[in-house]
């Protein structure tokens, strides 16, 4: 996410995460765990807004990138475990291939049946190699191993033809919807397939369905089964839409690379072809016959087995790590799709509709120290301008004179009914006056300072 | 309905406490037609008489070398509480049986010593100067209580001419030969000059104040033209008055007059 395209501020951001008192809000959903809930509390709707945004947009590229990160340095190790075992594998033929050559040489001195022995224990060996080399394909032996190759030969042949048609076109279209369905279909079919399955050793034990394992493991099955209808939907939205120039541009690098793939396995599987050929026709020509070797030729023999064998084992391992690395390329891929794979936004920000409620005590307290403020400017300004004299002292004090008495207010009816009209607040007409009444008035008089 | 009625005068009663003091005059006119603000007569008990009582106490200790006799009350303004003030300390002063105490109603241009009693407006002061009537006819035996009154009278002329020293001062002469105690309800001081006559032929002359409402340039003024005219004011009443501003009144003491000599 570049600083231009955020209004909030990447690192302002990334920060604000960081920093519990960031006021960015993240809390797990207490139902579904894998959903958070992103909140942030601000003055301003529009602000809000832009920060829950952000900080998706922020959540989506640091997952990405971690993801990435993941997924290379896995991808690295297994590549450079493959390699590996390729050298070993290489080492491993061209010692047998040493070792046949020996044999063969050793051949002219021996008998014919000893010679039988070794052609077939060679051609044994050879077939031995291609079958490893299936192995590695992770392809059922068959009992024609040249019918095998030529198969494989042809799908390799027609998929750089249609490679090499893609790439002349420039008809360069990223996976399709169908093949993006299909793998996804293939991964959630395998976890739904393994869920219901553990489920139903637990219940099979003797667990009840209401036990927390078990409920636990349903709900994990609902979540997928609802994550693979949601990205039905999604993916169906994605058949209809253009792709972009970048989608292009990987797609058009993946195709040279596959096309250079399959030139190469063309070009392999045509050499093992004609060895098998050769050895074949040298194999059929050996009667088969119970020979027991001895001295030096057993000795080879021998070792060209454990060869074989080795060949074998190294196979199966390579086999596994290409499986692995399959794996890790798949995923990869389903999680750098657009429609996302760990990260996905269930409910976008919303701007605020109805008006943010007030700040009832905020309002009340400011209202409060300005009223005051108010009053007691303005009751400073009327005292200060009011040059009337109010207490017996002030008089004493100005004229220097004594003063005698200092006689209460004396209020009459018409003063009453004065003040009255003048603030315009009811008093009860003083003839007549019940007890109570005299009360409240008396009160209320005496409350509006008449 | 009793218990609703006790209830809101004991919560008022304790509210009250914390607010300014005011009397309520719940009767236009109280006994003998009295008016409700002359409370010294109509309800002798409350806290205002008590306060009229008090002015009566400062009054004898104003000049303790010299009696005062003759007292005239004026104010800079009208609306300050001159007549009431008057009413008050005559009737309070009225209370002593050994002094004989006398109203007059100096206010020639705007009479209500009269209303406040419920008497006849006239004969009265004017009369008395005009040479119409008699000081006699007034001072044979109390208006209202051991009160002796004189209205103001039926004006015709200037009031400042019929207030003329020459004429004044004789009755006054003659009268204080009869009373202890001769009260003068004049007119504002800033707005006519009947004040500062009668006040010069007084023994003291007391302005009323009322708090929060008159201004200190009036009182100045007022003061300096009484000086001018020989009628200096020997003190100051104030009305209006609320207690809790005036630093004199704890609120200790304010709770406690309330509630001394009451049966618990």
């Amino acid at each position: 996410m570049s600083e231009e395209a955020d209004p909030v501020g990447y690192t302002y951001l990334m920060n604000s995460l960081r920093n519990p008192r960031g006021g960015i809000n993240m809390r797990s959903d207490t139902r579904v765990p894998s959903l958070v809930h992103v909140s942030f509390r601000s003055r301003v709707p529009d602000t809000s807004y832009k920060i829950v945004q952000a900080t998706i947009d922020a959540i989506r590229v640091e997952n990405k990138k971690t993801l990435e990160e993941s997924v290379g340095a896995s991808v690295a190790f297994l590549t450079r475990q493959i390699s590996l075992y390729k050298d070993k594998m290489a080492s491993v033929d061209a010692e047998m291939l040493n070792v046949i050559k020996e044999l063969k040489e050793m051949a002219d001195k021996l008998d014919p049946e000893q010679r039988d022995l070794i052609q077939r224990v060679t051609a044994e060996a050879t077939i031995g190699q291609q079958a490893g080399g299936r192995a590695v394909a992770g392809e059922t032996i068959s009992t024609d191993p040249l019918a095998e190759i030529d198969m494989e030969l042809s799908g390799a042949r027609r998929s750089k033809k249609m490679l090499e048609k893609h790439i002349e076109e420039k008809d360069f279209r990223p996976e399709s919807a169908d093949q993006l369905q299909g793998r996804r279909e293939d991964i959630f079919g395998k976890e739904i397939e393994s869920k219901k399955l553990e489920i139903a050793e637990l219940l099979a034990k003797g667990y009840l369905p209401a036990h927390p394992t078990v409920k636990r493991l349903q709900d994990g099955l609902r979540g997928t089964i609802e994550t693979q209808e949601k990205y039905a939907k999604e993916l169906a939205a994605f058949a209809n839409r253009e792709p972009t120039e970048a989608e292009k541009k990987r797609a058009e690098r993946k195709m040279r690379d596959e096309l250079e793939k399959q030139e190469l396995n063309i070009e392999t599987l045509e050499e093992k072809k004609k060895i098998l050929e050769e050895h074949k026709k040298a194999a059929e020509n050996v009667p088969i016959a119970e020979t027991v070797l001895v001295g030096p030729v057993a000795t080879k023999a021998s070792k060209l087995k454990s060869l074989r064998d080795e060949k074998d084992i190294l196979a199966r391992y390579s086999y596994d790590l290409r499986k692995q690395l399959e794996d890790i390329d798949l995923r990869s891929m389903s999680e750098k799709s657009p429609v996302g794979f760990i990260v996905e936004v269930v409910e976008p920000p919303k701007m605020p509709v109805a008006p943010l409620p007030s700040q009832g005590t905020n309002n009340f307290v400011l209202g409060l120290i300005i009223a005051i403020g108010a009053g007691s400017a303005l009751s400073y300004l009327v005292d200060s301008l009011d040059k009337s004299v109010r207490t017996s002292v002030e008089l004493r004090e100005k004229f220097k004179v004594p003063v005698i008495a200092t006689i209460d207010r004396i209020c009459t009816a018409e003063d009453l009914r004065a003040a009255d009209a003048r603030r315009n607040i009811i008093i009860i007409s003083m003839a007549g006056l019940s007890a109570a009444a005299a009360a409240i008035t008396a009160f209320a008089a005496r409350v509006l300072n008449l | 309905m009793n218990k609703i009625t006790s209830a809101i005068q004991s919560i008022g009663k304790e509210l009250g406490k914390y607010l300014p003091r005011l009397y309520i005059v719940r009767e236009a006119k109280g006994r003998d037609g009295v008016d409700g603000r002359v409370i010294a007569y109509v309800d002798r008990s409350s806290h205002i008489s008590e306060q009229y009582k008090t002015l009566r106490t400062n009054l004898y200790s104003l000049s303790p070398d010299k009696s005062i006799k003759t007292i005239a009350i004026t104010s800079s303004q009208s609306w300050e509480g001159k007549t009431v003030t008057c009413c008050n300390l005559a009737v309070t002063l009225s209370y002593d049986k050994e002094k004989k105490v006398l109203l007059i109603d100096a206010d020639l241009r705007k009479s209500a010593v009269h209303a406040m009693f419920g008497l006849p407006g006239e004969p009265g002061l004017s009369e008395i100067l005009d040479g119409r009537e008699t000081i006699a006819r007034f001072t044979a035996k109390p208006a209202r209580g051991d009160l002796y009154i004189i209205p103001a009278g039926n004006v015709k002329d200037d009031p400042t001419g019929i207030l003329h020293p020459a004429r004044i001062e004789p009755v006054i002469s003659r009268l204080k030969q009869e009373f202890d105690y001769i009260i003068f309800d004049t007119p504002p001081v800033l707005e006519f000059t009947d004040a500062c006559i009668v006040g010069a032929l007084c023994d003291a002359v007391i302005p009323v104040v009322k708090a929060a409402s008159t201004q200190e340039h009036a009182i100045e003024d007022m003061v300096n033209l009484l000086v001018e005219a020989q009628a200096a004011p020997k003190a100051f009443i104030l009305t209006n008055a609320h207690h809790l501003l005036d630093s004199h009144y704890s609120f200790y003491k304010y709770k406690h007059l309330m509630t001394y000599g009451k049966k618990e």
